[in-house]
């Protein structure tokens, strides 16, 4: 084979493996990118070292990666399925959290069970804004590997409720136009009509094509700019 | 319930993928190993021409099935066999049967290897 030939069947090997690799982490779910668990991440180092294999050697079948691809993201989907049903199996496949403060003392033994040192600690909850553990009522280490951190009532920040104010609620705003285009998914997900959203743009006697992005809340425009104004 | 269904499928394709991969080869590799055989009992006859017939029809058995075997088996014990069987004409016209004979036991011993690759068993799989 010639070589220019041999670049062309790479480029197509890795044009195909990028496609079932999309298409498989998709199948996955949003979970898989954003917070991974123990199996998630053996899942997603061994789709990453498997499709590249193929795509470096034109010498092994692309199908070889592919039936393993398959079968292993089937695996992370059925196993992380039969995990909602069954707590032994999620809690085998994910671990369970481990509380290493407890109203400002550090749980030493929770700490030898997590391999982790004091210094590790520390740094985890700096990371969390949280610079001196006596003020900690609770700091857990979730599965997936990050701290969550519980301040004791004194030192949490005062919120409306605490202050009994009753703040107006908005709710939240709606990215309803996004570059000059009204976004149709984002109007259905707001529950409001499309007549509403263009009632709301002539209103702003901007035409639509120049608006950079305009939200929405429950009580009309929140935040509104032009194309041209961000340059 | 969707992803379910869909990593049902996935699993099913595997199966049938990795199924039909081993039948198939195992279907071409007898096939040839079957005409291999056949022509080292044709050369104990030196009949020349039945000889370049079969050996031409090997050849071309393997021309239409080299491309899907490529696509199940690791290139490289492919080339291999590959060049020992489009190599069986030449060797014919220029050689003496003898070395034809022992190019074809060659052949046989490289499909002998390559089936005991692919077979599903635990020296394989560990």
């Amino acid at each position: 084979m010639e070589r220019d030939e041999k670049m062309t069947v790479t480029l197509i090997r890795a044009t195909v493996l990028y496609a079932i690799i999309i298409f498989l982490i998709r199948l996955m779910g949003k979970r898989q990118i954003g917070e991974l668990q123990p199996s998630e991440l053996v899942i997603t180092i061994l789709l990453s070292e498997i499709a590249s294999i193929p795509m470096q050697d034109n010498n092994i079948p692309i199908l070889h990666s592919v039936v393993a691809l398959f079968a292993l993201v089937a695996y992370e989907i059925l196993t992380s399925a039969a995990g909602l049903k069954s707590y032994k199996l999620r809690s085998f496949m994910q671990g369970h959290p481990i509380i290493v403060i407890r109203d400002g003392n550090i749980d030493i033994k929770a700490l030898k069970k997590l391999r982790m040192s004091v210094n590790d600690l520390i740094s985890a909850l700096r990371q969390k804004d949280v610079f001196e553990i006596s003020q900690v009522s609770y700091a857990i280490f979730e599965t997936n590997g990050k701290i969550s951190v519980l301040l004791k009532p004194e030192y949490r920040n005062a919120n409306a409720s605490d202050l009994n104010l009753v703040p107006n609620d908005c709710g939240m705003p709606f990215a309803v136009v996004c570059d000059g285009k009204i976004m149709d998914d984002v109007v259905s997900e707001a529950e409001l009509e499309m007549s509403q959203i263009k009632k709301l743009v002539i209103s702003t006697k901007i035409p639509v094509e120049e608006i950079l992005i305009m939200t929405v809340n429950s009580e009309g425009i929140s935040y509104i700019a032009r194309k041209d104004l961000q340059n | 319930m969707k992803r379910i269904f869909a990593a049902a499928i996935l699993i099913a394709v595997a199966v049938s993928l990795a199924v039909w991969s081993g039948i198939t080869f195992k279907k071409e590799m007898d096939s040839l190993s079957e005409r291999l055989n056949s022509l080292i009992q044709i050369s104990e006859g030196n009949n020349v021409n039945k000889l370049k017939k079969e050996t031409q029809l090997l050849v071309d058995e393997w021309n239409d099935s080299s491309e899907l075997l490529h696509s199940l088996v690791v290139h490289e014990g492919m080339d291999k066999l590959e060049e020992t069987i489009t190599a069986l004409p030449l060797i014919l016209e220029h050689s003496e049967i003898d070395e034809f004979k022992n190019k074809c036991i060659e052949a046989i011993n490289i499909i002998g290897n390559l089936t005991q690759a692919e077979k599903v068993n635990i020296g394989n799989i560990l």
